[in-house]
């Protein structure tokens, strides 16, 4: 096999009975006897049809071997293969809004029932299983699901509290943005953190006393004791009508969580951006000519807000990828009815995105290994990350010419009370911000195909095409 | 009724300074979490354990090692 054999894909490893392997034809996973069995049997299920048919669960065969680009020893390290329908843009808990969490958490449960009623289980419940395609939540690791063996308890219910339930709860009731906690630690917030993050107050709040408090203490006085409680329980008659009483009443629990989100900088900018209706409209217009005559499959719209432009493009190419440094903007978009489901909105700072990291710094991947775009949008974006983030505008220019080939970036003058209002406050030593450096480092990299100047020239629309000497990578 | 002799029990009870089994004490809660229904299962689970609390009689070894 050569350049065209399927990668390993870094983050799959948990797992001992199984591996992902991902090629540009489709993603596979190898799986060992037990799981190729635990499949075959699963996938007669009743539940696991009907979730598949709805698309809640990834369409997903088994493979003859042979079809599979790998090398031969590394077929016949499996029992055998399956192939499961490609995610557009895999994204992390830590990328998603409060309420993408909440749907990815409710699936979760939702399934972990639907299979015990049918004598399975989920032997995990991490919300890395869960993946947004065509705006929605979609369960993916169907090699999860496992027979049930009666008596035990479910195994997957301390970690539903810690990649879940306290992330969620913090957000709703302590309004504390959750995805920070996820970003820092592969496992969720811990239960012994969760307990000293809500205070004696909290555990009047529904679910802290019982799912964070007695917990931890259980923890603590019976963690290390070194009872053999499965056998205990499974022998004083536990039995999954136990867990289905749990299921349901933390499905009540979760689907009740709200965050309603303090006053957020850009969460109303729809209402507050200072363009004049005429302004705004040729605007609007200029980027729907641009995202047209560009032809691009896949847009990112970076510093999207609530997605007004993402809209735009959304008609026409394959995927949006939305993305905002504002928690409660992006939520706005994630929970507009109206949204198409070719975007995929995401919580990110530009200046601060996710890293690669977790085991051999590859579990979790950054986004440019996840996405490529062919156009990027950059409006009303470069004094927040030249002024606000100190990013030199030439590196900020640079890197995005990494990126992708197709730009279309918005400039901001010193004139406009937008850039004022940055500065108010800061030493300006923000010598190279200013529209001849930047078209000079746009010219650096890109052939600048068109421009429209708004608001008397205090803003400056630019249509960059990559010019094809600079190319980096592909 | 279960949920309010746990809580008692627990609330007096020493954290324990060992090594951490992840899941010990989240297996537990999940019987209490069962509600009504769980009420046999937490007696029989949970009885040596009130009555070593309350200072009679004495915790007996698991027997059972297997699952």
């Amino acid at each position: 096999m050569g350049a065209d054999a399927a990668q390993l894909d870094t983050g799959s490893f948990r797992d001992r009975d199984g591996r992902i392997y991902l090629h540009a034809e489709g993603v596979f996973r190898g799986l060992s006897e037990s799981a190729l069995a635990a499949f075959r049997a699963v996938s007669q299920a009743r539940f696991y049809q009907a979730y598949t048919d709805q698309g809640a669960l990834v369409a997903t065969r088994e493979v003859p071997a042979e079809a599979v680009p790998l090398p031969t020893e590394t077929r016949e390290a499996w029992a055998g293969f399956l192939e499961h329908r490609r995610i557009p843009v895999v994204s992390y808990p830590y990328e998603w809004t409060f309420s993408m969490l909440k749907a990815a958490a409710l699936l979760q449960l939702e399934l972990t029932e639907a299979a015990l009623r049918e004598g399975y289980t989920l032997k995990d419940a991490t919300p890395y299983n869960v993946q947004f395609d065509g705006g929605r939540p979609v369960f993916i690791d169907i090699a999860s699901f496992e027979p049930l063996e009666e008596g035990a308890p479910w195994t997957g219910y301390r970690q539903f509290c810690e990649m879940f339930l306290f992330p969620l709860m913090l957000q709703a009731y302590k309004g504390l943005d959750f995805q920070p906690f996820m970003r820092s630690r592969m496992d969720g917030v811990g239960l012994q953190t969760a307990a000293r993050l809500f205070g004696f107050r909290d555990r009047f709040r529904k679910g802290v006393l019982s799912h964070v408090w007695l917990q931890s203490k259980l923890d603590r006085r019976y963690g290390g004791t070194g009872d053999n409680l499965r056998s205990e329980l499974k022998s004083a008659g536990f039995n999954r009508e136990l867990i289905l009483v749990n299921l349901r009443k933390l499905r009540k629990l979760v689907g009740r969580l709200r965050w309603t989100g303090e006053e957020s900088e850009w969460g109303d900018y729809t209402q507050f951006h200072n363009y004049s209706n005429q302004d705004h409209q040729r605007k609007e217009t200029f980027v729907e000519h641009c995202v047209r005559q560009g032809q691009a499959r896949r847009v990112w719209d970076i510093g999207c807000n609530t997605g007004q432009f993402s809209r735009l493009a959304a008609r026409y190419c394959e995927q949006v990828l939305a993305t905002d440094i504002d928690h409660l903007a992006v939520e706005r978009l994630y929970l507009d009815p109206q949204r198409p489901a070719n975007i995929l909105p995401l919580v990110q700072n530009v200046a601060d995105p996710s890293p690669s990291w977790g085991w051999r710094l590859q579990e979790r991947r950054d986004l440019p290994q996840r996405a490529q775009p062919d156009m990027v949008l950059c409006l009303a974006l470069i004094h927040h990350v030249v002024i606000t983030a100190n990013v030199p505008l030439a590196e900020f220019i640079g890197w995005l010419a990494g990126v992708t080939d197709q730009l279309l970036i918005e400039y901001v003058s010193r004139d406009d009370d937008k850039v004022q209002t940055l500065l108010r406050n800061k030493q300006d030593t923000y010598w190279d911000y200013s529209r001849e450096h930047l078209e000079q480092q746009l010219q650096r990299h890109f052939r600048i195909r068109d421009t429209l100047e708004l608001r008397d020239g205090r803003r400056r629309l630019y249509w960059c095409q990559r010019a094809v000497e600079t190319r980096v990578g592909g | 009724m279960n949920f309010v002799v746990f809580v008692i029990v627990v609330s007096f009870a020493p954290d324990a300074l060992a090594y951490l089994d992840p899941g010990t004490g989240s297996m537990m809660l999940q019987v209490i979490l069962g509600g009504i229904a769980a009420i046999g299962v937490a007696l029989k689970l949970f009885w040596y354990r009130i009555i070593a609390f309350l200072g009679f009689g004495k915790k007996p070894d698991s027997e059972d090692k297997s699952g």
